[in-house]
Order: structure tokens, then sequence, then C-alpha cells
């Protein structure tokens, strides 16, 4: 009963024999849409004509074709009333040529103008019908009326069921080159109808899913579609359109949907895909054009097949349907303010900063990934509703495609560009995804070192949180893969963790400066964030005290120096409240090293430890720190203990003896006298440590001539002030400012001793 | 009875053996050939069990053994037993860093019939850390894919993966068979294999770290100073 009412009222609303009537201004731009697109055709045909210079013949045999084509158009423009098969001998002629050409040179919009409405008019048979329905080969785009009259046609239902199903399949096929799709965006409730023809339900539920919009998903829609699988049972085609309702408004759909069914719709376009590659390659000249590339028209996907779910991997292309040809067109009609912009014509951040107040996302979220301009939008606005959308759709994203661990079919080059994508936005908001972060706990235990890079890329954007639980999901995982990697592994694995700090403490010091902490997104206690961040601290330290162990690698350990030169800033750069020293497992190695670069980084470092101390010191004092340290005067004892075993061995040549700290190298006289060692007092100093003596010996060559034997013992007096500014235009820049902040050189060794203890007194008042 | 000790034997210069005890041979097969393609440092030795005890004739022949891998395929309650009684007749004193257990085919949820918490226990109990790897054998291969296989096949993985029964040439023809059916469904198939194949890479890397320390070719570091390092925060945060 409902159909019938439907059929005839849809007939009435639009007769297929009259154009639908336009305002005038649809009308100009109509005018204007087919002058564009004869404009198209030349270029095509003059790319050909150059293209086939020298095959004359062709050429002939080409126009004449073209008017072979023509009379057939004609005659089928004219075709009235029920034509019979049998013995129609120019019936057969006409569309053979319609065939061939379709086939091979795929046919003008006019021409499936004409074609599409009689083949659904059900005035030729079934077979003819078929026949037309699979040579409509576009050569161009599909004009959207075109579509709109023929979909009249096909509510009338004057042709048969197969042919209704070959129509909805050719739909699907063509989605993307029908040249605009408002009107069939408004004929939605028309196809929805459709879904109660079981012959018809999989395939429109296909071409519903590549309509649906967000407006579109409406309560009684989603009734309608429950009540249909409950009458018919879990069809795959029904929950793949659930399912797409679901990511639209996840509040109307509670049913939970199986998200490992891979493909929800069968194969509607295997009809024409062929054909269509032909005429594609024909079009354009080229045997190599794959189905990528297309006329003039910007990344059109053609795989609409998969397009929306399956090959969710190839992040959706926003610009799906916009070519070249409608784009003036388009953005003439869109004058209307109140109307929203689609996001397929954001080209220019001007656009963007004009029409941001009528934006509407597109389809498929995971497209604003690519997008820098989505994602500068995405960053001011405050609908909670889109991030819902973009974390549903990475989560299933992620869970399905890139978790290696779960042996699902992935496809590497694919799950490394995906990971590469989401890395590259969060870099650009600078801000992690929340089901990232759950993706990373749930996948790191399984983790044996696949997509190292990607995965190392996503844990640096791992947000800042007060999370307990931090230890258990990530770092005993993280660490157990760090003992048991490579060299290089365990340097990348620093080198992100380190960024992941400076993310943290960057986020801390905007937040720190703009609002009270208690109003902070994360709604976190300042002490909360101070424990997270020593956590990772400590932790870093942990593992890099063994690996050093492990593998005593300067290139390892210049890692973890480029880790500590953004601890020890913490307090003065990032406002973080907390000062953590290395510990001595990075300390001594790193003093002791054999590679000037890392003595030097570790003076640096040193040296802004100073800094950050007395900083907070001072803040202490005077009181003006709301914030309440958490630096105990262990941290300062440490410190005094660290320089000073420093300065022994660097400057005064005690290096055995002047050392305090627990873990260091403090060692008894009459145990260096039994190594027979001379001279084992002077061994660490600037001149005779491993890592300086190339500079000694330079500097020894250069002044006295390379013929005397060098004598590095002649560094002393004078010479070792010289010395020390050869060292300085070395660049060795964190040297000299850890000597001229720690060491008050009045050439006694015995001054530099008092000076050390200036950063000490604050301790001793305590 | 005889009960594997760890130090009975005097160590081999410049060597490491490494024995991998599992039900599941194709996976311990496909892990010893990964690692013999890496590249390392000093000689690597693999020996491959069913279970433990070892047979007591050929243990003159048998080099001093560092590093057990007990191999669990989460997807048989055999394995898991297998492995259980194996325990029992290793030397406590390879429990100092010197063991470690391998889970496989876990990430199939579905299948999975030995649980994930079991194997946990079960590897804090020993004291010894619990590796995570997707092997690649086709059981899984034809779970995935969720279509019955084809029936001149019909026995084929049964034949390559559970009982080797048959010559390597002939394993190698039905393997090869069995990829040209996986052929229809084109590339993808092959990138599940290549997948599993670089996991095992990734695996039998870590296996070589770890064995590179047990054998004590690290110097400064024992077998259990890592493995308490590495399974540091584990017990102990349970313990409290």
């Amino acid at each position: 009963m409902g159909k019938q009412k439907l059929r005839r009222s849809s007939q009435r609303l639009i007769k297929p024999e009259q154009q639908p009537s336009y305002g005038k201004g649809d009308l100009s731009a109509r005018l204007r849409n087919g002058k564009e697109r004869g404009d198209i055709t030349e270029k095509i045909t003059t790319q050909k004509t150059h293209q086939d210079k020298c095959h004359s013949a062709d050429d002939q045999a080409e126009a004449s074709e073209h008017d072979l084509l023509e009379q057939a158009l004609q005659y089928f423009g004219k075709v009235e009333g029920h034509v019979q098969l049998k013995g129609n001998d120019t019936l057969l002629k006409h569309l053979n040529t319609v065939e061939r050409v379709g086939t091979q040179r795929g046919l003008p919009p006019e021409g499936i103008d004409i074609l599409l409405s009689l083949a659904l008019s059900g005035k030729f048979v079934d077979t003819v019908n078929s026949r037309l329905l699979k040579c409509l080969i576009p050569s161009s785009v599909v004009l959207e009326d075109t579509v709109v009259k023929a979909v009249s046609w096909f509510c009338v239902g004057q042709c048969t069921a197969s042919t209704q199903v070959l129509f909805i399949r050719w739909l699907i096929t063509m989605f993307d080159l029908i040249d605009r799709k408002e009107k069939l965006h408004a004929l939605y409730g028309c196809f929805f109808c459709f879904l109660q023809d079981e012959r018809l339900c999989p395939y429109i539920c296909h071409f519903l899913y590549l309509l649906t919009k967000k407006e579109s998903v409406k309560p009684f829609r989603v009734r309608k579609l429950l009540d249909l699988q409950i009458r018919v049972g879990k069809q795959p085609h029904l929950q793949g359109l659930l399912l797409l309702y679901k990511v639209y408004c996840p509040e109307l759909v509670s049913l939970a949907l199986p998200t490992r069914v891979k493909t929800f719709f069968k194969n509607s376009e295997s009809l024409w895909k062929a054909q269509m590659m032909t005429v594609r390659r024909k079009n354009l000249g080229s045997p190599s054009v794959g189905l990528q590339v297309d006329f003039g028209i910007k990344q059109v996907p053609l795989q609409s097949k998969k397009r929306k779910w399956n090959s969710l991997m190839n992040l959706p292309i926003s610009s799906s349907t916009v070519s070249i040809v409608s784009q003036k067109v388009v953005s003439s009609l869109y004058l209307h303010q109140d109307e929203a912009f689609p996001v397929e014509q954001l080209q220019t951040f001007t656009q963007l900063v004009q029409n941001i107040h009528r934006l509407e996302f597109p389809a498929q979220m995971g497209s604003v990934l690519q997008s820098p301009l989505l994602l500068h939008y995405i960053n001011c606005i405050k609908d909670d509703s889109v991030f819902l959308r973009l974390n549903y759709w990475m989560a299933q994203v992620l869970h399905e495609e890139c978790a290696w661990y779960t042996g699902n079919q992935h496809n590497e080059m694919e799950v490394r560009a995906f990971l590469d994508t989401i890395a590259n936005a969060q870099q650009f908001l600078q801000e992690g995804f929340s089901n990232c972060e759950e993706f990373l706990y749930k996948s790191i235990p399984h983790w044996n070192g696949c997509y190292r890079s990607q995965i190392l890329q996503l844990l640096s954007w791992i947000p800042l949180t007060a999370f307990s639980e931090m230890e258990q999901l990530l770092y005993e995982p993280l660490g157990q893969i760090f003992f048991t990697s490579s060299l290089y592994f365990k340097c990348s694995v620093i080198e992100s963790l380190k960024k992941m700090l400076q993310n943290w403490l960057s986020w801390h010091a905007f937040y720190a400066d703009q609002v009270s902490i208690q109003d902070s997104p994360m709604n976190t206690t300042l002490s909360g964030l101070v424990n997270t961040v020593s956590d990772l601290i400590n932790f870093v330290g942990r593992i890099s005290t063994i690996a050093l162990h492990i593998t005593s690698s300067s290139l390892l350990l210049h890692f973890i120096l480029d880790f500590y030169e953004i601890v020890c800033d913490m307090y003065v750069k990032y406002a973080m409240p907390l000062v953590v020293l290395p510990p001595a497992g990075v300390f001594y190695p790193a003093l002791l090293s054999m590679e000037s670069v890392n003595l030097n980084h570790l003076c640096y470092i040193m040296y802004r430890y100073r800094k950050n101390l007395v900083a907070a010191k001072e803040n202490e004092w005077t009181k003006k720190c709301k914030l309440r340290l958490n630096i105990s005067s262990k941290t300062f004892q440490e410190y005094n203990q660290y320089v000073l075993a420093m300065v022994g061995c660097l400057w005064t040549s005690q290096a055995f003896q002047k050392d305090s700290h627990p873990q260091g190298i403090f060692m008894d006289a009459k145990v260096l006298m039994r190594t027979g060692v001379e001279n084992y007092r002077n061994s660490f100093n600037i001149v005779h440590h491993p890592a300086l003596m190339g500079h000694a010996v330079l500097f020894l060559q250069q002044g006295f001539g390379e013929e005397k034997t060098l004598n590095l013992g002649l560094i002393k007096g004078k010479l070792w002030n010289w010395y020390v500014e050869y060292l300085y235009k070395r660049g060795m820049h964190g040297l000299k400012v850890f000597i001229e902040s720690s060491i008050r050189r009045i050439s006694s060794s015995a001054q530099s001793h008092s000076s050390l203890s200036e950063s000490c007194p604050s301790v001793a008042q305590k | 009875m005889s009960v594997l000790k760890p130090f009975d034997k005097m160590p081999v210069l410049n060597m490491a053996t490494v024995l991998f005890v599992g039900t599941d041979e194709s996976c311990m097969e496909q892990l010893a050939e990964a690692m013999m393609k890496e590249s390392k440092t000093f000689d690597v030795k693999i020996h491959l069990a069913k279970s433990l005890p070892l047979p007591a004739e050929k243990d003159h022949l048998r080099p001093r053994i560092d590093l057990i891998v007990f191999l669990i395929n989460l997807q048989s309650q055999l394995s898991f037993t297998t492995v259980v009684s194996s325990l029992s007749h290793v030397d406590a004193s390879f429990f100092l860093g010197k063991v470690c257990f391998l889970a496989t085919g876990g990430g199939q949820m579905k299948h999975t019939i030995v649980e994930m918490p079991t194997v946990k226990k079960l590897a804090d109990s020993y004291l010894s850390i619990l590796l995570f790897s997707e092997l690649n054998n086709l059981a899984v291969f034809c779970k995935i894919k969720g279509t019955p296989f084809p029936s001149h096949l019909s026995n084929a993985s049964e034949i390559i993966c559970s009982t080797h029964s048959h010559s390597p040439h002939a394993q190698k023809a039905l393997f090869c068979s069995f990829l040209i059916w996986v052929e229809e469904d084109g590339a993808v198939q092959q990138a599940v294999s290549e997948e599993s194949e670089r996991d095992c890479c990734h695996t039998a890397q870590r296996l070589l770290q770890m064995l590179c320390v047990c054998a004590g070719h690290v110097p400064g570091v024992s077998a259990l100073y890592l493995s308490s390092m590495m399974r540091r925060a584990g017990p102990i945060s349970e313990a409290m």
C-alpha cells in the first residue's frame, strides 16, 4: 500500500518527461555548468587528437563513429510507446553503436541522460534495458538531473525488478561521478522506503551508506532499520548501515554491532569496472592511468564500493564530489549565508576564516586528519560531538587495521602511512588523541618492535595526566622491550620519551600560565602532575642506567644526556616545581666518557641545574612563588656532591679523593698506589681526561711545533689558562659556562672549592 | 628423570645455546630460522624439544644451555600443560634469569583457550619474563580467512602444523599450493605472512639480546640482574 502511494506521489512530484522546474539562478547555473563541461570535453578531445596525430585513419573512424552515435541518440530520444525487439533492425543497429561507443570511449552526459531514462521507462524489453544499462559508461560526469529523472522513473516502477537492481548497482558504481548530490540527498527518504523491497534491500543499503550524512540519521529511520533487522535477521548490509548511523549519532543506536565483519556489501561495480578503466585510459591517452586519476576532477576516489568502510586505511578524501567544473557555479550558489559550506570546497585559509561559522564536517571524519585547514577548524571549535566521531572512527580503525597482534590482515605500508598521518595530525594539533593512548596501552605489551618509528612517535604524544597505572601499562612493558633490544632501538626509545616529557612540560607551562591548575581540562591536581612527571624521569633514569651498563655506547649516552637537558631546565623554563638529578649511573659514565661532546653536554646540564636550583632557592626565600616546591634538601646535597666530583675530576686533580657520592669514584690512596699508575691524581683533569687529551695534544703541537717531544705536564700556570681559552674556542661552550659558574678562578684551586660551597649555604641554613 | 642444570657443563668460547620447548614445532622452527638469519657476534646453537626431560643418552653431546624458552600456544591447552609438566625438569637455578616464556597466538581473542592471566601467573610464579608474539601458522591463517580449506589441501594444515610426517620437500610443496590458494585472495594475504614474519624477526632479535646476556657475553651484566630489572615493576607492585 505504502509503496503504491509513494510511487504515485513521486510520479506527481517530478514527471520524468518534463524538465523539473528550476529557479532562474539555478537555470543559468546549469547553463554555465553545461558550458564548462563542454570545455572539459573539448580539452579531452584536443588531448586525444594531439595523441593520435599520426593515426589519421583512426581519426576518420572516430568521426564516423561520432556520427553514428549521434544518430543513435537521436533515435533513442524519439522512441515512443512500447517497442518490440524482434525484427527491429534499426533498434539493433543503434543499440550496437551505443554499446560499442559506451564501452570504448564512454558516453557524453547528454547521452546518458537519454539512455538512462529510456532504460528505466519500460519501453523496451528487459534484455535491451540491461544491455543499455551495462554500457552506460560516462566519459566525464553524470549530471545530477539525469539521476533525479532516472530515480523518478525507478519509482514509477515501469521496469522490472531486475532492471531496478541493475540501476541501483549502476548508481553505486557511478556515485562518485555524479556532479552534485544536493537533490539526491533530498531524495534520501525515497530511497529509504525501498529498503522494504527484499531484492533491492542490499543494494539500497549500500547506496544509502554512500549517501548518508549526519542530518539523514533520524530516530524514526533508526527504528525502521531495527524493525527490519528483527524481521529479516542480522544481514551484513543492514548492519553496515546501522554502524554508519552509530558513527554519526551514537546516542540513537545503542545496539552492539559486530565490528569484525569486513565486507558489509556485495560488490556492485564488477559489471562496469573493466570498461570504466578502458574508457578512462582512452580518454586520458595513457595506458598506465589507473583508477585513481581522472578527468581533471580533483581526486575523485572511484572505489565507491569500499569507500566508506572497507578501505578505511586509505584515508577518505574529503572532496568526494566536487569537480573543478562545478566549483564556480557552486560558489555562486552558496552566497546565501545560512547555508552550510561544504568542506570539499575549502581550499585556502581565507576561505576557512570567512566560512568558519557555517562549515559542515565531511561524512567521513577520517578525512579531517589529512587536511590542515580542517585541523585548524577542529582546534578552535568546542563541539564535543566532533571529537566523539573522530575518536570513535579512529579507535575502530586502530583496533581493526593496525593492531598487528590480533592476527588480522594488514598491509604494512598502509598501516605505516596511517599511523604516520595520525602522528602528524597530533603534531599539528599539539595534542594527543585519547584513543591513541588506549591503543598504545593495549598494544605495547604485545610489541616486539614492528612499526618502530610510528609507535614511538605516537608514544611521545601520550597526554599528561595523573594516571596511576602508567607504571603497569606503559613503563613495565616498555622497559622489557627496551632491555632486550638493539642499541638503535634504545636510542629511539629515549628520544621518544624525551619528546613526551617535552610535550608534557610545554602543556603544563601553557596551562600554568593561563588558568589555575584546578580548572585545567584534565581536572587533576598539581601534585598529581608533578608525580607523573617525576615518575617518567625516574623511569628513564632507571632504564638508562641499566642500558649504559649493558652497552656502554657514547651514542646512547648522547641521547640520554639530551633527555636530561630537558629535565635540568624544568623549573626555569617550564615552571614545573620539580628538580630531579640524573642517577649516578648516568652521571659518572658521562663524566668519564671518551668523547668531549658528551662531557661538554654534561657540563652544560650541570650548569643549568645550578641555575634552576638557585632560582628555586631565591623564590623560596622571597616567598614569591605560589607553588609549593618539591625540591628536598637531599637534591641540593646530591647536586653538591656531583659538582664536587666534577671539579675534583676536571679542575683540581683530586678525582679519587674529593668524591663523596656513595656511588662515586672515591678510592683509597693505598689501593690506587697498588695499581702502579703514576700521577693518578691528575689523570682526569681537563688536560689528561681521555675526552680532552686530543685537544691538549693539538694545543701543545700548535704552541711548540711538532719536533719537540710532547709533555702534557707542561700545561700549567699561564699555559693552563691559555689552554682553557683554547678549549672554549674549540666549541666547549658547556665547559665554559660550567667553569665560569662553579669555579672562582683566582688561579688557586683551594679557592674554587670555597666558591663551590656557595651553592650549599641554602641547604645549611635549613 | 634427569634435571636440566645451567652450570653443570663448561661454556664454549664465543658460543651461546638456546633451548626451545613447546609442542608447536613449526613455530619453533620459524623462530629458530629467524634467529639464525640475524647478524650476531657469537655462535648460536639452537635446540628444539617437544617437552622435557631431554633424552639422557645424548646428554654428553649437548652443550651448556644458557637460555630456555618455553613456547605456549594460547590456542592449545596441550601446549600449556606440556610446558607446565616440563617445568619440573628444570633446575631451580635456571629460574635466576635464564628462563623465558613466549606466548603465541594471543591476539585472536576468539580462539584462545589458555587465558592470558593464567600464563602471566605462571611466568610470575617462576620469576621469569613473558613475551608475546604472533608467530605465523597456518591454523591462524584459516581462521582469519574464515573460509573452508580447499578440499585438495584439506589435510595440509594438519601436516604442516602438527606432525611433520612429510619430508621438508613435501612440506614445501604443500605450502606452495597453499600459497596459491591464498593468492586468489590477492596480496593482502601475502601481507599477513610477511607481517607475522616481521614480528617473528623482532621476537628473534629480542631473544638474541637476552641470550647474549644469559650466556655471559655482556661484561658486568648477569642474567639475574637483567631479569630482575625487567620484572622489577610487576611482582613488587602486586606484593604491595
